[in-house]
């Protein structure tokens, strides 16, 4: 049983090796960001081998959901379909024709060889470095596990991951917050408030039939996830990581998309750094410290800290999609990203 | 070795060759709609298989419930999926492969 595991993790982890070499090589872009999905899918199988369960559901939902649509976004948005030249036809973003005369765009200019070897060796050395700081911290020894253990008491909850990021390193879980925040609000005033998500998809029933079906599933799980994190595996960052697509999967389709004041919006938007930051300061008002909660309280004040994030996550991520998406011309964008014209896939499949 | 781990082995064997038989097809086949029908066929009945092999040593009815959610969340998504992929293939213009076509 445990010598078949080990063939598992060894297989697992070379095919992890060989997909990161393949998104890293890809000639065309498309296919790098299918790969990068693929790639975040393995890795959350990892880490559900380390038991890393909080991870690996972030992982696949952000890492490989989330992320790879906005890659997506991204490119439909720059139209640099690897080593590809758009159709004669199409016209690009601002408006000017787009024509076969212009220079092919590569999907990454050529580096010196100098270059490439300069980025090898800091690359490698920074590498080499982090295994010089990490490996020694592997030497067993019972110390942490006593304090986390003793700690846990008071921290209000009893699922470790949850305890680390909402009460022991609150601090760091508040800064990514803003971090979301401030990327968000870069990304709005970038497209200042115009963009707009296409109906991408085909409509049809069967499509409005899974959005209809799903939908429901969709936000009785993140509920769960966002309940069940004080205790077993889940949290805010989970359950927004659901919310988040399942809106993304109303934006795309035909359906009727969700519509919300902007004022609300804006509350929505802030209320999780918000209601954060207050806990934080009473935290200081009550306990002497900022982020300090009273144990009696923490329980509470962290389901509530959560179930709030969650939203405003939830919407961080949703506004990020909307953000990135194309403008324009998209639907001309998606079908050349397919095949230009009527050939076969299968004959364009071979050659590239 | 009972009948019930029986059964499930020759389930799980089953549902693994219609994943291998998939892999095959999607690797093989000459355009998207019959890679597609391959594809299909793996999450339909190799993951029912496997979730059936596995059903059977579970060890609580939750588990077994659990089971089957995935499989029908999974044929829910992949039905979909393949329908859109297909859908726009064809709006893309890519006429289905035939025998006249030749190679």
């Amino acid at each position: 049983m445990d010598s078949s595991l080990a063939w598992f993790d060894a297989i697992l982890t070379l095919t992890l090796v060989v997909v990161a070499l393949r998104v890293l090589f890809a000639q065309d872009l498309f296919q790098a960001i299918v790969l990068f999905i693929v790639f975040g899918l393995l890795l959350s199988l990892a880490w559900c081998r380390l038991g890393a369960v909080d991870v690996a559901l972030a992982e696949a939902a952000i890492g490989a959901g989330l992320t790879g649509a906005l890659f997506l976004n991204t490119l439909a948005t720059t139209r640099r379909h690897g080593d590809q030249a758009p159709p004669a036809e199409t016209i690009d973003r601002k408006g000017a024709w787009v024509d076969d005369k212009l220079p092919t765009l590569r999907p990454r200019p050529s580096t010196p060889w100098t270059g490439r070897l300069a980025f090898g060796l800091v690359a490698g050395s920074v590498t080499a470095w982090m295994a010089a700081v990490v490996v020694p911290l592997a030497v067993s020894s019972d110390a942490p596990r006593i304090a986390i253990d003793e700690a846990m008491l008071r921290s209000g909850v009893t699922n470790p991951v949850t305890a680390v990021l909402l009460n022991f390193r609150a601090y760091d879980t508040l800064l990514e917050v803003a971090v979301l925040m401030l990327a968000v609000l870069t990304v709005s005033s970038l497209t200042a408030g115009s963009a707009r998500v296409s109906k991408a998809l085909p409509s049809g029933p069967v499509l409005t039939s899974f959005v209809r079906l799903i939908l429901p599933v969709v936000v009785m799980v993140a509920v769960y996830v966002l309940w069940s994190g004080t205790k077993a595996p889940g949290g805010a960052f989970q359950a927004a990581a659901l919310l988040g697509a399942g809106g993304v999967l109303l934006l795309v389709t035909d359906t009727q998309s969700p519509s919300c004041a902007r004022y609300l919006r804006r509350v929505l938007l802030v209320a999780g750094l918000a209601v954060f930051l207050l806990v934080g300061l009473g935290g200081m008002l009550g306990a002497g410290r900022f982020l300090e909660y009273p144990p009696a309280w923490a329980g509470v004040l962290i389901t509530l800290v959560e179930t709030v994030l969650t939203v405003s996550i939830a919407l961080v991520l949703v506004m990020l999609f909307v953000g990135t998406s194309p403008t324009g011309a998209e639907g001309s964008a998606r079908a050349s990203d397919e095949t230009p014209g009527a050939t076969p896939l299968v004959s364009r499949e071979r050659t590239s | 070795m009972s009948t019930n781990d029986l059964v499930s082995c020759v389930s799980l064997v089953l549902g693994a060759f219609f994943f291998l038989a998939g892999t095959m097809g999607m690797l093989r086949f000459p355009d998207v709609y019959t890679r597609l029908h391959a594809l299909t066929k793996a999450d339909n009945l190799g993951l029912g298989l496997l979730v059936f092999g596995l059903a059977l040593q579970a060890e609580s009815w939750l588990a077994v419930a659990k089971l089957f959610l995935v499989w029908g969340l999974v044929m829910l998504a992949s039905t979909t999926c393949c329908h859109l992929v297909a859908q726009a293939a064809w709006q893309a213009g890519i006429s289905p492969w035939s025998r006249r076509d030749g190679q």
